[in-house]
């Protein structure tokens, strides 16, 4: 059955998949936005309603759809916006650092 | 009447934070730079003192403050009762004394510092205020992100690898916690917890188990819960020393909160006490054996925390009026004596400028630490008069009907005893053995032996006088969240209880012997020791969290 929650959780699973596989930090970035994507995908398709209309500024609204979930994803682009930043200053560091942005080649530090 | 104070304590760290950062362009000398560390400090001892004079009324009554005015069921609730009441005072406490300790501590980007570690407090005080899950979220986030921050201005070996790791796994955890909030607000519509606790119960069993395993998922991601805690270590032990002490002590009970608060909303899962009684077990005895290995100060605490998390998850697991009764009050003791671990901890490290134990040298050198080091040392391996012991009793009261985890816990205790006598040993006892002259004091500036002397004092009233902390906060905070509750006989003061304590005392300085006279053996094994990289750290926790899912399909 194809709908919005099931592909936003088979596009969750990829970025999952991409975390688990790939050695090279950018890339590992770029699946932790795809699963981020997936997530924001699953919480938009919960509040639509098939035909539904948008219940902002007219007020005879019949099949209104819920806009709860939007308002929560607005906040949620944020802050996965935030920690795109993040982590790409982090890469950044790294890459300054150790020369290199394979997971597997930066050394460990411990004693 | 509407009560602003949930509201206050928020918004007090984030106004100082935001005069922090903008002062900093116009402070340019070292005099004019202290007005930061002085509007940090309001900031954060403000809400300490809020909390104080709220005791009375959250003892009387439920504070809550609806945003925007809104009916309370659909509204952005904040609350404080007196199961938070515990969280919010033992977290103002510990930040308060960590900021203290940071102000020598903490030498590069100061204003950074101070700017992200009030940010971080307001994330803790939001988590623990509020009632709605997406607001939880929220609140995590600001907490989490400004810690994955902080902990890039730690060591200059390995911390932005741990962050990164940290920065990872977190996030996952956070989109777990979204799927499983997605799902309960698809089948209920409805986000706030006490609303949803009404409501759970009578959800189809297949989707309680989906929104089970997605929030163990997130949560056990964020207490650190094994096999989900392997960012944990690198984090906690390359981080600048006052943030391992408020990660340790408070970020990582935040898991437990969230835990706390949303299963006690009435999942119908047959299997979760004994699966969590296992987890626990695991975790206890896991993060000793591994600490064993260890000669990294830091690492062996932050091994330690592991162990005593899964402590508290063997008293919280029971779900029964005195087990949750214990775990909350080792939740305040673990923030306590590991608060003043990390910071005894970092000012071995200002002095000596290693990590290495072996290398420490210390002798009687620094007779504060020393001493605050030993009280925490007993506190944390629960003997009679210092607090770790009460909690312990009293989780080891609930396993009336598990032997066998009651068992595990004293191994874990022997082990516990080990690693603190160890670094004893080592970082202190070893020089004062060897050389007999006399050397010079040069111990930590005052502003770092403060709070390590004020923490190690709340070590002692906190197990001195048990009746008092568990009658007016713990007991009041336990019925909070779980109906009828008794009054709690504690065995503490007995002779058999002590000679317990000192016999497992002798067990752990038996062991200690075993890994002095094999050091460089470990020191081989810990060699071997590969830790798994990034992508492992993922597939072991997707892997354990399907394993979990199709256990409790199995069972229920």
């Amino acid at each position: 059955m194809i709908n919005g929650m099931n592909i936003g959780i088979i596009l969750f699973l990829i970025g999952i998949f991409g975390m688990m596989t790939n050695k090279n930090i950018i890339k590992i970035i770029m699946s932790l936005t795809v699963a981020e994507n997936g997530v924001l995908i699953f919480f938009i398709s919960i509040g639509y309603v098939i035909g539904g209309q948008s219940p902002i500024i007219t007020s005879d609204v019949t099949n209104p759809v819920d806009p709860l979930p939007q308002a929560m994803m607005i906040t949620m682009i944020v802050i996965s916006l935030c920690l795109t930043a993040l982590s790409l200053t982090i890469a950044a560091w790294i890459f300054h650092k150790y020369k290199t942005l394979n997971v597997e080649d930066i050394i460990d530090d411990r004693l | 009447m509407i009560d602003y104070e949930p509201v206050l304590i928020i918004i007090t760290p984030v106004i100082a934070a935001s005069i922090i950062s903008f002062l900093s362009p116009f402070l340019k000398t070292e005099r004019t730079k202290k007005i930061q560390k002085y509007i940090a400090i309001i900031g954060l001892s403000l809400p300490f003192f809020y909390l104080i004079l709220l005791y009375p009324t959250v003892s009387i009554k439920t504070i809550q403050y609806n945003m925007g005015g809104w009916a309370t069921p659909y509204a952005i609730t904040l609350i404080i009762d007196p199961f938070n009441y515990t969280f919010l005072i033992i977290s103002s406490l510990i930040t308060l004394l960590a900021f203290i300790f940071s102000m020598k501590d903490v030498k590069k980007a100061k204003a950074k510092f101070s700017f992200f570690f009030l940010l971080m407090v307001a994330g803790i005080y939001g988590v623990f205020l509020s009632v709605d899950l997406f607001n939880i979220y929220v609140f995590f986030e600001l907490c989490v992100i400004t810690s994955y921050i902080l902990v890039t201005l730690g060591d200059q070996k390995g911390s932005l690898k741990a962050a990164f790791t940290y920065l990872i796994l977190g996030s996952i955890a956070s989109l777990f916690f979204l799927l499983g909030i997605g799902l309960l607000y698809f089948n209920t519509g409805a986000l706030n917890i006490f609303h949803l606790s009404t409501l759970v119960s009578k959800l189809d069993v297949t989707i309680q188990l989906a929104v089970f395993t997605f929030l163990f998922g997130a949560v056990a991601v964020k207490a650190a819960l094994p096999p989900f805690h392997t960012w944990l270590v690198d984090a906690h032990s390359t981080a600048p020393s006052a943030v391992s002490a408020v990660l340790s002590g408070i970020t990582v009970k935040i898991g437990l909160y969230i835990f706390l608060r949303v299963f006690t909303m009435g999942f119908q899962l047959q299997g979760m006490t004994e699966f969590l009684l296992i987890l626990g077990v695991v975790a206890a005895l896991g993060g000793v054996i591994f600490a064993l290995f260890e000669w990294d100060i830091k690492r062996l605490l932050a091994y330690s925390t592991i162990s005593q998390m899964g402590y508290i998850v063997v008293g919280l697991a029971t779900f029964s009026a005195i087990g949750v009764a214990g775990g909350l009050y080792h939740i305040i003791n673990h923030a306590v004596f590991k608060g003043l671990l990390f910071l005894c901890a970092g000012a071995m490290i200002y002095r000596t400028g290693t990590k290495d134990i072996r290398k420490h040298n210390i002798g009687t050198t620094m007779p504060v630490t020393l001493i605050t080091f030993i009280i925490a040392a007993f506190s944390i391996a629960g003997v009679t008069p210092f607090n770790g012991s009460v909690s312990k009793s009293i989780i080891e009261a609930s396993l009336s009907n598990h032997p066998l985890v009651w068992f595990f816990l004293l191994l874990t205790c022997i082990g516990t005893i080990t690693i603190f006598s160890k670094i004893l040993y080592y970082s202190f006892l070893k020089t004062a053995i060897h050389n007999k002259i006399k050397q010079p004091s040069q111990e930590a500036p005052f502003s770092m032996q403060l709070p390590m002397v004020v923490l190690a004092f709340f070590c002692i009233i906190l197990g001195a006088f048990p009746h008092i902390w568990l009658d007016n906060i713990i007991l009041p905070a336990t019925s909070s969240i779980i109906g009828g509750y008794t009054t709690i006989q504690i065995k503490i003061f007995e002779p058999m209880t002590i000679l317990k304590d000192w016999l497992l005392i002798g067990f752990g300085l038996l062991l200690l012997k075993i890994v002095i006279s094999r050091a460089q053996y470990i020191d081989k094994i810990r060699k071997r020791i590969v830790l798994p990289n990034l992508n492992i750290k993922v597939v072991m926790m997707m892997f354990a969290l399907t394993l979990i899912l199709s256990l409790f399909k199995f069972l229920n």
